[in-house]
């Protein structure tokens, strides 16, 4: 029984067994009673929350599952942290794991076996890279390399530029999602061709995404369906906060250089289901002579992107969402519109290094600005 | 529409049926005040929550300014709490990305020290968001 419906049945048994109190008395006393705890709140405790911070795909995950059974939520929590632990490995570009072998092996020109889980990564990378006019390209790993943001978490490594002309040749050999195939050999396992020796495969922008969707079936198929699970900031939810949805703030993303501005810019309720993806030019960086080097390259250019200063995409599925809010953040202010369309995307908040906020309308319905800031809505 | 057949002197209130109501109404407000309005504002969080790597989480009231002295993996992370806020003002990692984030205000906020494993998170007992994204 929740704490609130014990609190209305004990205020029921004091004045319903209170000889003092006149009839009439009683049956206003109780209303009144009733009435205010019932306005106190919406937030129904009628289950159990498990909560768990891991420190796992070179971020930090926050998994809150709402279940009654303690046995099974630990036990899903559990294996969601040696799963993220293992596809870390698996899709780590620069280590010894499964990915890192394929991105030795294309450079030397040989033909690598896929595992089934990097097969799903491509085939969708494809997918997203064509629907995106390549803004989303996980084939640019070597010059994601250049950059050194593979070392961000290396604490003995001095950042510097990259040399220009590197980052020429890089962008003058191009290379492309569309340069990779995936054949069977004969032993029935699928083998990557690529046309390209500069490819190497950098899912960086997708894997967060792709990771939570599979923890996401993962606790379904344990019968979890009340559950959120935060990668870093990137999310998505199942089923609801006992009675109402889940409710999530989005930061300010003026905040980490401006404290004394608002550090919540909005919030939104998310459904059954619902991801809700940013990325930013704040997330993971490198000073380098007072300038800030950010993240997310532009493909064309080779470069940082600038003129977006954040991304943030609603959607079913966290893949879709992760590589989405990446490829919207370099389309930028103009051209945002246009890929949100070709990418099956209706709900996205853009704000530009002005601090322009652009609203998408189905963005626009859905979320609560807590901001002065007057949105700008862009119809797709 | 009310009741005809209620005469005045049924709906008087004698002084102890006047004292249960006031009293009934302040344990109410009580209630309220206890159990469901506070620390519903952003920026009014309680508790820090400090994890390193996959220990037990430890709780710190957000109350006592004090200078807190993590071990983390590889070494010492010095945290602040300061009128209800927290930071790390030093952490054993070379990008301090960390102790550049600055200060922590808002409920479900967080920040980390990766390469040492340790993260900080604020909380409060009824905050108004279950997830903060960025």
């Amino acid at each position: 029984m929740s704490l609130k419906i014990r609190f209305k049945v004990i205020a029921a048994e004091i004045i319903v067994k209170s000889t003092t109190l006149k009839h009439h008395t009683k049956y206003f006393l109780f209303l009144l009673i009733i009435a205010i705890l019932n306005g106190c709140g919406s937030d129904s405790k009628d289950y159990t929350q498990h909560k768990k911070q891991l420190f796992t795909f070179g971020t930090l995950v926050d998994i809150s599952i709402l279940d009654n059974n303690s046995q099974r939520a630990n036990q899903a929590i559990d294996s969601i942290s040696s799963e993220f632990d293992r596809l870390h490995t698996l899709w780590h570009p620069w280590n010894d794991g499964a990915l890192g072998k394929i991105n030795q092996k294309v450079s030397t020109h040989s033909a690598p076996v896929i595992p089934p889980s990097i097969i799903k990564l491509i085939e969708k990378s494809k997918e997203f890279s064509t629907q995106s006019d390549g803004l989303f390209n996980p084939a640019i790993g070597q010059l994601i390399k250049l950059w050194q943001f593979d070392q961000l978490d290396n604490e003995e490594h001095i950042f510097q530029l990259p040399p220009t002309d590197s980052i020429q040749l890089l962008l003058q050999k191009n290379p492309q999602m569309s340069d990779i195939q995936l054949s069977l050999n004969n032993d029935n396992d699928y083998i990557l061709h690529s046309s390209n020796p500069s490819i190497a495969l950098d899912f960086g922008a997708f894997a967060k995404g792709a990771a939570i969707e599979l923890m996401m079936t993962n606790l379904k198929n344990q019968k979890i369906y009340n559950a959120l699970i935060n990668a870093g900031g990137d999310l998505k939810v199942l089923g609801s906060k006992g009675d109402r949805p889940w409710r999530i703030g989005i930061k300010n993303p003026d905040y980490l250089l401006n404290k004394s501005s608002q550090p919540i810019l909005a919030a939104v309720d998310l459904n059954n289901e619902e991801s809700l993806f940013t990325s930013g030019n704040y997330e993971r960086f490198f000073e380098y002579q007072g300038h800030h080097y950010h993240h997310i390259i532009d493909p064309r250019t080779g470069y940082p992107t600038s003129g977006t200063r954040s991304v943030t995409v609603l959607t079913k599925d966290a893949g879709l969402a992760d590589a989405a809010s990446t490829a919207l953040f370099i389309a930028g202010p103009e051209n945002w519109p246009r890929i949100a369309r070709k990418m099956g995307i209706d709900s996205v908040m853009l704000i530009d290094e002005d601090n322009r906020i652009y609203l998408s309308p189905a963005m626009a319905e859905r979320i609560e600005l807590l901001t002065d800031t007057q949105p700008i809505i862009i119809k797709l | 529409m009310i009741n005809s057949d209620i005469s005045t002197s049924q709906i008087r209130l004698n002084l102890t049926d006047g004292l249960i109501i006031l009293l009934a109404g302040l344990s109410t407000l009580w209630l309220y005040v206890t159990f469901w309005s506070f620390n519903t504002e952003i920026g009014n969080a309680e508790i820090l929550v400090v994890q390193v790597a996959d220990k037990q989480a430890q709780e710190y009231s957000l109350r006592k300014d004090q200078i807190i002295d993590i071990k983390g993996s590889l070494g010492s992370s010095l945290i602040e709490i300061k009128q209800g806020k927290a930071r790390f003002i030093h952490s054993q990692c070379r990008n301090q990305f960390c102790v550049f984030h600055g200060w922590l205000t808002t409920a479900e906020e967080t920040t980390a020290c990766l390469p040492n494993q340790v993260s900080i998170q604020l909380k409060s007992g009824s905050s108004q968001y279950d997830a903060l994204n960025y």
